[in-house]
């Protein structure tokens, strides 16, 4: 009976905290959502929604290049970088 | 007379017995008849012992349990519904009801008090901790009125938050299971619901009810007096088993900038109401679903349940067919008798926004002709009309797991009038979800497969393994990959330089049509109602989205390519600038535009130094203000000019166009305003040439197809910039 008892004050214990995790969970998704950190970055630090002229999608050959030792991240469309290097002459 | 009884030798005179007589002696038949009493006594009461203990044993076992154990049904825990991304969307969480009987309330000794310890005062405590959760004043003032019989409190509260009226006389807790939605609210139409039973309410809640619910356990339970209902581990009990996790396509970011753009877009034209649909063209899986009805979110997914007459959207499905069919082509040139033609079987003539007396295929599709529409559609016999509708899915069920899906109407050739058959080619007399033009798009855009959309994306059981998951299902080829890639190029004509230019974004190209249609109500169209659509797909090149946009009555300007195309082009900028969209950016880089940026200075090193302290929140700090929103252009009523005698016979290419040689003229210094022409098909020289010829300087940029910066159509002042775009390999010598 001892052991039933425990048992079941376990069991309690455990849907009460399951019952909290999955509260605290959903707050959690609700503070972090888009809608709410847009608007909080807006409002605290004056940030904005990036047009897709201030976007620059990056291939995984761009992020290989950028990732090798030494290399300087490179603008592909840039009239600079599109000049041959005095390596490959 | 009468002899004296003879008297039992141990009685006295008087009868009693005598204890000095000796042992009495009982007559031989009375012995035997008390020894067999006793006997049959001894034998009825073995026969009962081994009738309770033997024969009857598991009957009195069963008693005996069931007055100590209680078997209870365990409900299983229903299972979760999760986004693309893993996100929970839904799940259940136990809450539990405050049932309160005030006449039950009485002051309880403390755990462990010892003698002269005040008691609890059961109904203070019961006062202030109602207080502490929010609870009304008069409610706790009913709660506590010994009138009452029993009060319940309507809201539903956390365990640990009743946890202080464990044990107190009259406090009766109820452990409830709800559903918690993090969805956004116009998911929720989607999901559906749980109802006061507990019993799903439409949605994917109602539609994959049997994987949700899970199978229900027992439970035997040990009666205790001191602490109730006791789960004993010597008792056999049938675990619960929950339900399966359901993981929809939808992207939870992209759902909710659909729903904020939509918002905006319905305050901005001050609208009645609107939908979103985003779905995936490679594989039909549905992104996003946003619906507003009268300023709230639907409670039924409008953009799968509620059809209506969608107008030029329709367009490219019956010249894509005849495409396919060899009955045009995009050079071909339609008689489009500026802008107003009586067609067989209309008893009101037909007439174009874009007035003109000829166009090309290419430009019938890229200003929306309703007449060169209508007059190639007329090339087909109805059935063949029906045939290429319903292959691209209209008029039947998309196949999509949600109860309310409509089917819209498209009505069999036999019903048709004398004017149904212009009509359907333009998108009237026929009724279509979001969804369904969204999956005929999608048709286009993969290279002609109607796929069957998924809600779906994958199903698992409680110990995680995979239980169904969606795959690309081809529910027929509409298209050869041929046609659907010219539809593209015209499609991409439309946003580029033709009636959807709101939508463009400057470093990606976008496709698609516009529609402008009239709303009927009762069979009636209302003066000044209108459904303006959008219907478009990105990358134009590669798509990855397609997306249809439809606003409902807006105000003021009302052409499906402005109010849509606007809206279109918002989401996008939005979704490029999301981590997860679900966009493959590997493939966007390969298909981005050049775009101009200027030749950085080489720092220094000191400089480069205190460059590489500045961290990425500095940076953000220092961003500069948001661009001013670009006023959406007015609606384009350019009367086609075609700059090339674009009269070209039907199955010539467009490098056979001849473009007439003009020299430098007086018109090039003329600083009047004028209109950017069309280089649509032109290659570079021709282009050049056009330009030139229309008094503008042209600046040459490389970039993917010929195109003009600011795009045809805009109004320039004479002697102005134009850049043009041509592709590496087409630059002129």
């Amino acid at each position: 009976m001892k052991v039933a008892r425990d048992m079941r004050r376990l069991s309690d214990t455990q849907r009460v905290l399951v019952s909290e995790r999955i509260t605290l969970e959903r707050d959690i998704r609700n503070a972090t959502s888009r809608g709410r950190v847009i608007a909080e970055a807006a409002r605290r630090l004056g940030l904005h929604v990036a047009t897709d002229a201030q976007t620059r999608m990056l291939s995984d050959a761009m992020l290989d290049d950028t990732g090798a030792p030494g290399a300087a991240a490179v603008d592909t469309s840039s009239p600079a970088s599109r000049a041959p290097s005095p390596e490959r002459r | 007379m009468f002899d004296q009884a003879p008297r039992d030798h141990n009685s006295g005179p008087s009868g009693r017995l005598d204890p000095r007589a000796g042992p009495a002696t009982l007559s031989r038949g009375r012995a035997m008849l008390v020894h067999g009493g006793l006997v049959v006594f001894a034998l009825a009461i073995l026969a009962r012992s081994v009738q309770l203990q033997i024969v009857e044993h598991d009957v009195w076992l069963r008693q005996a349990e069931r007055q100590h154990v209680k078997q209870e049904t365990v409900t299983p825990l229903r299972g979760a519904i999760l986004d693309a991304t893993g996100t929970v969307l839904v799940e259940s969480r136990e809450q539990v009801r405050i049932n309160i009987a005030p006449r039950e309330i009485r002051n309880v000794k403390r755990k462990n008090a010892k003698r002269g310890e005040p008691l609890i005062q059961t109904r203070a405590v019961i006062s202030s901790g109602l207080r502490a959760l929010n609870v009304p004043a008069p409610l706790i003032r009913k709660s506590l009125d010994t009138k009452q019989k029993w009060v319940s409190l309507p809201k539903l509260y956390l365990p640990s938050d009743v946890e202080r009226f464990a044990g107190l006389p009259g406090v009766h807790p109820e452990r409830v299971r709800r559903r918690i939605n993090s969805a956004s609210e116009n998911l929720r139409g989607v999901i559906g619901a749980m109802n006061g039973d507990d019993e799903p309410k439409g949605g994917i809640e109602q539609e994959l009810d049997a994987m949700l619910r899970g199978t229900s356990g027992r439970s035997a339970l040990l009666k205790d007096p001191r602490v109730g209902n006791v789960e004993s581990p010597e008792l056999v009990s049938v675990a619960a088993l929950p339900g399966h996790t359901v993981a929809l396509t939808i992207n939870q970011s992209l759902q909710e900038i659909a729903e904020n753009e939509l918002k905006v877009a319905i305050e901005r034209t001050k609208a009645t109401g609107g939908d979103v649909v985003i779905l995936d063209p490679r594989d039909g899986s549905v992104l996003a679903l946003a619906g507003v009805r009268d300023g709230r979110p639907s409670a039924t997914s409008t953009p799968m349940a509620v059809p209506y007459e969608p107008g030029s959207v329709m367009k490219p499905f019956l010249v894509s067919r005849m495409f396919d069919l060899k009955r045009t082509t995009p050079n071909e040139v339609i008689d489009t008798e500026n802008g107003s033609a009586m067609l067989p079987g209309r008893k009101r003539p037909l007439t174009d926004e874009h007035k003109a007396p000829q166009m090309a295929v290419r430009d019938v599709i890229r200003f929306s002709s309703n007449i060169g529409t209508a007059k190639l559609a007329l090339r087909l016999t109805p059935r063949e009309q029906f045939e290429a509708l319903r292959d691209f899915g209209f008029g039947s069920y998309t196949g999509v797991p949600y109860p309310a899906e409509s089917r819209g109407s498209l009505p069999l050739p036999a019903r048709w009038s004398g004017t149904t058959q212009t009509a359907v080619s333009i998108g009237y007399e026929m009724l279509a979800t979001p969804l369904q033009i969204a999956i005929a798009y999608a048709a286009i855009a993969n290279g002609g497969e109607l796929l069957q959309p998924a809600l779906v994306k994958e199903v698992r059981d409680a110990q995680g393994s995979l239980v169904f998951r969606h795959e690309r299902r081809v529910v027929r080829r509409v298209l050869t990959d041929e046609s659907a890639r010219i539809m593209r190029d015209l499609l991409a004509s439309v946003v580029d330089s033709g009636t959807a230019m709101s939508a463009e974004l400057a470093t990606f190209d976008v496709a698609g049509k516009s529609g402008t249609a009239r709303r009927g109500e009762n069979g009636v169209y209302l003066a000044g109602k209108y459904n303006a659509t959008f219907a478009g797909m990105f990358p134009a090149q590669a798509p990855q989205y397609v997306l249809v946009a439809r606003i409902i009555d807006p105000s003021g300007t009302y052409y499906g390519g402005i109010v849509s195309g606007t809206l279109v082009n918002g989401i996008l900028q939005a979704a490029l600038a999301t981590r997860n969209s679900a966009l493959d950016r590997n493939a966007l880089a390969a298909v981005a535009k050049a775009m101009p940026v200027p030749v950085v200075k080489p720092k220094s090193e000191q400089a480069l130094a205190l460059a590489a302290r500045d961290s990425a929140r500095r940076d953000s700090l220092l961003a500069p203000p948001p661009p001013k929103a670009e006023a959406a252009p007015v609606a384009a009523r350019v009367v086609v000019d075609l700059p090339l005698q674009a009269a070209a016979p039907a199955g010539t290419g467009s490098s056979r166009l001849r473009v007439p040689r003009v020299a430098p003229s007086a018109a090039a210094e003329n600083r009047t305003p004028r209109e950017v022409p069309s280089v649509y098909g032109l290659d570079a020289r021709q282009a050049a040439r056009t330009l030139f010829a229309a008094g503008f300087h042209v600046s040459m940029q490389r970039g993917s197809v010929v195109r003009t910066r600011p795009v045809a159509g805009t109004v320039l002042k004479g002697g102005s910039t134009v850049k043009l775009e041509v592709p590496r390999m087409d630059t002129p010598r």
